[in-house]
This record gives C-alpha cells, sequence and structure tokens, in this order.
C-alpha cells in the first residue's frame, strides 16, 4: 500500500488582529491510496483549515510548517503555481454549501466544461458529453437538459450531485468532500452518501470525507481521523475506533451521537466545558479542562500521538495501559 | 423617576452616540488624506474669513497698463483682461463662494430637516407624497433646472442660493426621515413619550445625536456639487454677477481671453479643483471616522 | 418580475407627475407680476400682455393647469417666444446630439472605470489600487466644464492634437468623432472614477463568494475566474446605477456643450436664458426629466434581467 496523503508534524498558523491564531497544531495523519478517510470533529476543531490546505487553498494570512505530502510531492515545498496545477487535476473538491458553490449566472453545462480544463487534446463538445455521462452516473435524470440550466433552478440535492460530478471529471486522485451533507436533508444526505459509496471506484485515489457525524463515518469511511481544538486526538480503522474508542474525547463524541444511544433519556449527552479558544490554550493535554479520566500529568505535558492496537491516540491513559 | 432610558431594550438598534468632538478630529487627523483635506479646508475658510487681509492686492482695482500679465513675482498668478491680480480675485472668489455654499446648505438643511420629521412623524401618506416629491426633484437636470429659474427669476445671488437650497435638500431629507422612522419604532422612545417626554425633548436627545454623523458627512461630500453648480451658472453668466470676484466669473473671463492668456482660465479654475478635493476627501474620511457603516447613497 | 416591472414603471409616472408639478408651480405661482419679471420692468404694457396672452397668463391659475397638462399629453410644449417655433422641434433638434455627447462620455467611463475597478481588486491594498483610489476619489467631483477648458487649453490650444470647437462637419463622421474625444472625456471623467470605485467594491465583494472558492479550487486562474465569472455578476449593481448616470452626465454635457461651441441641449439652454425665453429652458428641462427617468426605469429593468436569480420564471 502506498501513502496518497502523508502529514508530519503540520501545523497551520493564522496571523490574528490580536496575534498568531494556532488553527492546527502537530498533526501526524497518512491516509493509503483507495481508502476512505473519515475526517471528524465540531465546528472550530480546524478540520476546515487542514482541508483548505490539502487543497492549498488557505488564505494569505496563514502559515504552513512540517510537511504535508500528496503522493511523493511536498505540497508546501512547491512553488505557487506548481501547487495550482495540483488543483483541479490531482485534487478535486466537493464543498459544503452546494447552494452557493456554482456561479449563479453560468449555464451548468458551461461550468462543468469549464472544471475540464486541464484535460488536453479534447474539444468542447467532447468535454460537454463527458459532463452529460458523468450527471447520467451520478443518478440525474435527463442530463442533457439540467446542462442548459442554471443552478437556482436545480433543488439542492441535484446541485450536490452535480458538485460530485464535477469533482469526478476530473479524475482526481483524492477527492476532499468537506461536509458535502450539511446543507442538506436527511433523505437527500442518505441519497447523497449512497452515490458516494457507488461511484469510490471510480476515483483512482483515496477520498477525504470531513463529517462532525459519527454515523457517516460508520456507513461510508475505511479510517477516521477525530481532531479537538487544532488537534488530531485519534486515528485509526473505522472498526477499530469506532468499536474500542480510546481517547476520553473520541468516547464523549460518540456518546454524544443519538443514533448510538442504546438507552433513551429525556436529554441528550453532552460534554461538560467549552472548546478552549486559540489564544488561550491549556498547558499539557488540550482536553485535559474538560476530560472526565484526567490525572496529574495531562495538565502539565502534552501527550505523544502514539500507536495503541491498531490505532493512534494522543493520551497519556492509553500510553500508561 | 424611570430607569427606561438607561437600559435600552435589545430591540434597539446602537442609537445613543456621543456627540462629535475632539477624539472625531484627532481620528480624522489620523488618516494623511483626511489631515490634508482638513488642513486645505481650514486654509480656504481663513482665505475667505480675511479675504482683505490674506489678499495683496484689491480685487476690483483695474490697471490696465498691466493687463494680461503672466505670473511674476509681484502678481503671482498674473493679471486678467483689466489689469487686476487675479490672486487677489480667487481669494475674495473663496468668500464668495463659501457664502453660496453655506447658506445654500443651511437653507437645505432646514428645509431637508422640517420636512424629514414631518414625513417620519406624519401619516404615511404625507411621507409617499413627500418621497415623491423628493424623487422627482432628484430626477430633475440641476444645471437646466437652474438655468429655467434663472431665466424665470432673473440672475442673482438670491435665485442662486434658492436653485442650490431645492437642489440639495432632499439628500437632507432622505437622511432625517429615514433615522426618525428608525427612532420612532425603537421602544424607548415609545417608552419615553409614554412617560410623558415631550416629543421636542425626545428630537432633541435622541435624533441630534443620530443625525449629526450621517449629515456633517452629506455637508461635506455636497459642497463639491454646490461649488459646481455656483462657478457652472457664474461661468455661463447666469450666477454671481461682475465685477464681484467668483470663481465662476473668472473662469468665463478666461475662458473668453483663452488663446491670448491661458493662465487666466488656468489660474481661475485651481481653487474650483483645490476646493472640490479637498472637500471630497474630507467626506471620505468623515464618513470613515462617524458613519462607517453608510455607503453612498443614490 | 412582472410585478416589479410594473412597481417600478408606476413609481416612474409618479415621479414625472411630481417633476411636471414643481416645474408648473414654478412658472404660474411666481410672486409678483410673471410678465414684469420675465420681461424686466423696462417692458412696454402692449409687451407684457401679449406675454400674458401667449403663456395663458390671463386666465385662472387651475385652467393654466389644465392647459399645461393636457398641451404636454399631446406633445405640445409651447413656443419659442423669439423664433416662434415649436418647442418640442428645438429640442428634439438639440436632443440626439446632447445624447451622443452623454453616451460617449458613458462610454469613457466604462472603457477606464472597469479595468481600472478590476486591477485594483485583484490587488487590494496594493500600491496600484491606492494610486487608482486617489485618482477615483479626485476626478469624481470635479465640474466637467472646468475639465473641458483645461482638456481645450492642453489638447486643442497647446499641443493642437484635437480640434477644439463645433461638432465638426456635417457628414464627416471622422471628423465628428474627432471632435468629439475631448468633450466626451470631460464629460465622463467624474463617471470614471465612481464606476470604478463601485466596480472595485462590487468585485471585491464577489470574490469572496463561495463558487470564486469553487474554481479556484478546480485550478483556474485567478484572472480568469475574475473576469471571467465573478465580473459578470459584480457588473450587475454597476449597470443599475447606469441610469443615474445618465442624467449626471446630461448636465454635465449642458456646460461642456458651452465650452466646445457644440450645439445640442445646452448651447439651446444658453442662448434661451440670455434673452430669457423660458417656454424653450421649460421644455428643455422636461424633455431630459423624461429621458432621465426613463433611462432610470431601463438600467433598473435590465439589471433585474441580467441576473438569472431574479429572470426566474419572468
Amino acid at each position: 500500500m502506498t501513502a496518497i496523503i502523508d502529514m508530519n508534524d503540520f501545523s497551520i498558523t493564522y496571523a490574528g488582529e490580536r496575534g498568531p491564531v494556532p488553527a492546527v497544531r502537530g498533526v501526524n495523519l497518512t491516509l493509503e491510496k483507495g481508502r476512505i478517510l473519515g475526517l471528524v470533529g465540531e465546528s472550530g476543531s480546524g478540520k476546515s483549515s487542514l482541508v483548505s490546505a490539502m487543497l492549498a487553498l488557505l488564505p494569505k494570512s496563514a502559515k504552513v510548517s512540517g510537511r504535508l505530502s500528496i503522493g511523493a510531492d511536498d505540497l508546501y515545498a512547491l512553488s505557487e503555481a506548481q501547487r495550482r496545477a495540483m488543483r483541479g487535476q490531482r485534487l478535486a473538491t466537493v464543498s459544503q454549501d452546494p447552494f452557493t458553490a456554482l456561479n449563479p449566472v453560468i449555464r451548468i453545462g458551461a461550468q462543468l466544461v469549464e472544471f475540464q480544463h486541464r484535460l488536453k487534446g479534447i474539444s468542447r463538445s467532447q468535454k460537454l458529453e463527458r459532463a452529460r455521462e458523468m450527471l447520467a452516473r451520478v443518478g440525474i435524470s435527463d442530463p442533457g437538459t439540467r446542462l442548459t440550466q442554471y443552478p437556482h433552478q436545480l433543488s439542492g440535492g441535484l446541485r450536490q450531485r452535480v458538485a460530485i460530478a464535477a469533482a469526478l471529471l476530473v479524475n482526481p486522485s483524492i477527492l476532499i468532500a468537506d461536509e458535502p451533507t450539511t446543507a442538506l436533508d436527511a433523505t437527500t444526505e442518505a441519497e447523497v452518501i449512497e452515490i458516494i459509496r457507488e461511484l469510490r471506484g471510480a476515483v483512482d485515489g483515496s477520498i477525504v470525507f470531513v463529517t462532525h457525524d459519527m454515523g457517516v463515518v460508520a456507513r461510508l469511511c475505511d479510517d477516521v481521523a477525530v481532531m479537538y481544538a487544532g488537534e488530531l486526538v485519534e486515528s485509526g480503522p473505522v472498526a477499530e475506533v469506532l468499536e474500542r474508542p480510546q481517547h476520553p474525547y473520541t468516547r464523549a463524541l460518540l456518546a454524544c451521537d443519538p443514533a448510538r444511544i442504546e438507552t433513551p433519556s429525556r436529554s441528550l449527552p453532552t460534554i461538560p466545558g467549552t472548546v478552549p479558544s486559540p489564544h488561550a490554550l491549556p498547558a499539557g493535554c488540550i482536553f485535559s479542562p474538560r476530560c472526565g479520566a484526567v490525572i496529574d500529568i495531562c495538565r502539565s505535558v502534552r501527550p505523544a500521538f502514539l500507536p495503541s492496537d491498531q490505532s493512534r491516540v494522543a493520551c497519556h491513559r492509553t500510553e500508561a495501559s | 423617576m424611570t430607569t427606561v432610558e438607561e437600559t435600552p431594550p435589545v430591540s434597539a438598534p446602537p442609537a445613543l452616540k456621543a456627540l462629535p468632538g475632539w477624539s472625531t478630529v484627532r481620528r480624522l487627523l489620523s488618516s494623511p488624506s483626511g489631515a490634508i483635506a482638513l488642513v486645505v479646508v481650514v486654509a480656504l475658510v481663513f482665505c475667505a474669513v480675511f479675504a482683505p487681509l490674506v489678499a495683496p492686492y484689491d480685487p476690483v482695482q483695474i490697471a490696465p497698463r498691466i493687463r494680461f500679465q503672466g505670473p511674476s513675482l509681484e502678481h503671482w498668478l498674473g493679471t486678467d483682461q483689466l489689469g487686476r491680480d487675479v490672486l487677489s480675485r480667487v481669494i475674495f472668489g473663496t468668500r464668495v463662494a463659501f457664502k453660496v455654499a453655506l447658506s445654500g446648505t443651511a437653507a437645505a438643511l432646514l428645509l431637508g430637516l422640517v420636512l424629514g420629521i414631518v414625513a417620519g412623524l406624519g401619516k404615511s401618506w404625507i411621507d409617499g407624497v413627500l418621497l415623491l416629491v423628493c424623487d422627482a426633484m432628484r430626477s430633475l437636470p440641476m444645471i437646466l433646472f437652474a438655468l429655467a429659474v434663472v431665466a424665470i427669476y432673473g440672475p442673482s445671488m438670491a435665485t442662486l442660493i434658492t436653485v442650490i437650497t431645492f437642489s440639495m435638500a432632499p439628500g437632507y431629507f432622505r437622511v432625517v426621515r429615514n433615522q426618525v422612522l428608525v427612532l420612532r419604532n425603537m421602544d424607548f422612545v415609545v417608552a419615553s413619550q409614554s412617560m410623558g417626554a415631550s416629543l421636542g425633548r425626545v428630537a432633541i436627545t435622541h435624533l441630534v445625536p443620530n443625525l449629526i454623523g450621517p449629515i456633517i458627512v452629506l455637508i461635506a461630500m455636497d459642497i463639491p456639487a454646490v461649488i459646481g453648480i455656483e462657478s457652472g451658472l457664474s461661468f455661463l453668466g447666469q450666477g454671481i454677477q461682475p465685477p464681484e470676484a467668483s470663481w465662476g466669473t473668472m473662469l468665463s473671463d478666461g475662458y473668453s481671453f483663452l488663446r491670448q492668456a491661458p493662465h487666466l482660465a488656468i489660474a481661475s479654475g485651481l481653487p474650483v479643483i483645490v476646493a472640490t478635493i479637498a472637500f471630497t476627501f474630507l467626506g471620505e474620511a468623515l464618513r470613515d471616522v462617524l458613519d462607517p457603516k453608510s455607503s453612498r447613497g443614490r | 418580475m412582472i410585478s416589479y416591472v410594473l412597481r417600478q414603471v408606476g413609481l416612474s409616472v409618479g415621479v414625472l407627475v411630481s417633476a411636471i408639478i414643481i416645474l408648473f408651480s414654478l412658472i404660474y405661482l411666481v410672486p409678483g407680476d410673471p410678465a414684469t419679471i420675465a420681461l424686466g420692468p423696462r417692458a412696454s404694457e402692449q409687451q407684457k400682455i401679449v406675454f400674458r396672452q401667449s403663456m395663458g397668463l390671463d386666465q385662472p391659475v387651475p385652467v393654466q393647469a389644465f392647459h399645461f397638462v393636457s398641451k404636454l399629453a399631446t406633445g405640445d410644449l409651447g413656443t419659442d417666444l423669439l423664433t416662434r417655433q415649436p418647442v418640442l422641434r428645438l429640442v428634439g433638434a438639440a436632443l440626439p446630439k446632447t445624447v451622443t455627447l452623454a453616451l460617449t462620455g458613458l462610454g469613457w467611463a466604462l472603457l477606464l472605470g472597469v479595468p481600472m475597478g478590476c486591477i485594483s481588486a485583484m490587488r487590494p491594498d496594493s500600491m496600484t489600487d491606492r494610486l487608482i483610489g486617489l485618482v477615483s476619489t479626485s476626478v469624481v467631483a470635479l465640474p466637467s466644464f472646468l475639465l473641458a477648458i483645461y482638456l481645450l487649453i492642453a489638447f486643442a490650444v497647446t499641443l493642437r492634437w484635437l480640434p477644439a470647437m463645433g461638432a465638426g462637419e456635417p457628414g464627416d463622421i471622422g471628423d465628428q468623432i474627432q471632435h468629439l474625444i475631448l468633450p466626451a472625456f470631460a464629460v465622463g471623467l467624474g463617471w470614471v472614477g465612481y464606476i470604478a470605485r463601485l466596480v472595485r467594491a462590487s468585485l471585491l465583494e464577489t470574490l469572496q463568494e463561495n463558487h470564486v472558492r469553487t474554481y479556484r479550487a478546480f485550478g483556474v486562474s485567478d484572472t480568469r475566474i475574475a473576469m471571467r465569472y465573478a465580473l459578470p455578476i459584480a457588473m450587475i449593481p454597476v449597470v443599475a446605477v447606469i441610469g443615474v448616470g445618465l442624467g449626471n452626465l446630461l448636465s454635465g454635457a449642458v456646460l461642456v456643450e458651452v465650452v466646445f461651441s457644440r450645439p445640442g441641449l445646452g448651447s439651446l439652454a444658453h442662448d434661451a436664458v440670455t434673452t430669457r425665453n423660458s417656454p424653450v429652458l421649460v421644455g428643455t428641462v422636461l424633455v431630459t426629466t423624461l429621458l432621465y427617468i426613463a433611462a432610470n426605469l431601463s438600467t433598473d429593468i435590465l439589471s433585474a434581467l441580467l441576473d438569472p436569480r431574479l429572470r426566474k420564471e419572468a
């Protein structure tokens, strides 16, 4: 197996008005070819920054350190032009909000042709035909008509299918789906997940699926990586992590998933406390202020991200055991 | 007696602002363009007020032997077709420009204030009619309208100021009316009224502080337009009448002798350029300081 | 969409009627004797009587108002006091010349203002952006007739690159275009600044939108995204203000015509005001107001049509 994404002590810092904001700190993560990774975390956990970093779409105010490799290339050792050359060819994305992801004043067909601009040697009409075929593959009826329509004429679910088709059109080696179902209702969400599952074979590489829903991870993904407050706290195969979560935050997250609660109660369980602000991070373990299993060392020493069974976990308690 | 005003309800927008004071001036001076614009405007005001002291010569003193002289040490901007000192005429022209601009703006402000309060507090049909009239005024081509007024009433400074008043009043009317409507619907105003505060008191304590910022900005932005109308009409001979020195009449003289003595037209145009640009930049800087959210309305 | 158009048309008619009322009150509700005011104190009694009759001033005010409006409705704007020609014919002959000048001015404004705004928005806060911002703000409020005088001195009198006076030989298109360049630039320069600032703000806002990120994620170049995909959206609010612009440009064109001795509404009005020929002036104002309101209405509708989101189920 070959690693298609490899992050080594990767960090992202934004230049904020009140000093630097360390949004992502010391992430070590590897994704093998052909697998679907579920990247899980609450809003503000740094997963969106990490997605932007993988797409080389970070704003100018962001500084990165460590290494992020796509295949054999160290992404942030490349020039800006070389990074841009990877987008729309080896990297493709499906954005969070299908309602704003497409240009409102351009027909769908013209947009799908533009997204194939890296494909040399085929004509515009051939690109249009590819687009039509791809729309059919993602289950859109009457794709010929859709090509001549404007985005606002399509429902949210249809638009997200168009966005998935757009990403697949470029044969990416990495498809990054950034919470593609958050803006959709439950039925449409299930359909979109089904499409991605069916089409995973069409991606000649790997899929990163960002979500905050452990249920979606269980249904779709092979691997899972859990982020909390800018740090990766646990990663490993889905079966392993969901069955035997090692990090207290992963456990808490699973306990909060309504689908997994066995005995119904009047209120949903919540994690006490709040996510620390990146301006005032606790010393030691990032989760220690909210952790139910905290011990002395947690408050002073940051736990290393170490292998434990088939997973990797950043927790003093698992190191101890 | 009551604590209503001290604890405005949640529905109240950030209403009570302090009146602009020294802190405003300090923030204004912190932007380079605002600082330069303010200095230029102050200098222009100084020239207008102390014109007889600042001007090196009598602006209407004729000296036929030194006609059409180019700029020299004695006459920095040269002399005109009657041998009058151009610089002195420019300085006295500042006085005329400010007289017209200030009286026109003051009258427009008063008219806009009264009508704006009437529209904001009155019945909705009154508001509708006034809005329509205001839109109609704005759709009149200003220079042509001014010429039509002059053709009926004759050219004079009074006609000029009247035209300027009517052309500027709709802008103030809109600002005042919108602010009155906002305040009228705010709970604490309703509350203080029901507590027996008179309408006038409500207007002074709530309306004035909210209006003063946008109005100062509007005045600064309007003055270039007023100067444009005044100098344009005077250029056509339908505004300020000779021999009084106004920038527009001087431009008209300069235009007549464009080929013989181009320095006349160039020199007479300079104060117009300086004043319009200075007031525009001052208005922009004031808006950034006093009224950051409002954009330039139509 | 249809209800939107109907609403705008209704509003426009309302504004036009109000403008007519304002003009009517101006002429007929003059304090004192309009004939004395119009003809001056030295006019003979005979002249005043003729004036009153020709203007219908010997009738009661409501009758005058009725005559004024009913004549307007049939396109009768009154007659020239000196030549006895119908005002409509005079204005009709002058109007196309002024509209040509104003539209060419608008052409200058778009030709320079749109690229300036784009360059600014592509590199916000750069030196180029600041310089363009400084220039734009400076020219926004400059009176166009003053600019016309300076251009005349620089390019026609001193450098002799372009012709100074008139509108060019009738029938000679090339000559007419040469005569149009300078006056149109003077008319349009203020709007160069205005459009540059508007395009900058609008484009910057559009470039923040999510679909721009999608295109970047597909590796489309920033310039292509801005020009091909963001600019059409950013231009929608710009088109909406062009109607307002045409009105301002017409006003500016009036004075510029006088400076360049071009025939048109400006020269017509200028000649009329020196002879106190008020029907000509009132007619000119009315026609220009109508034009302005029509231009505003059509750009409002046009900008709604340009946006497929609003065009929905038209």
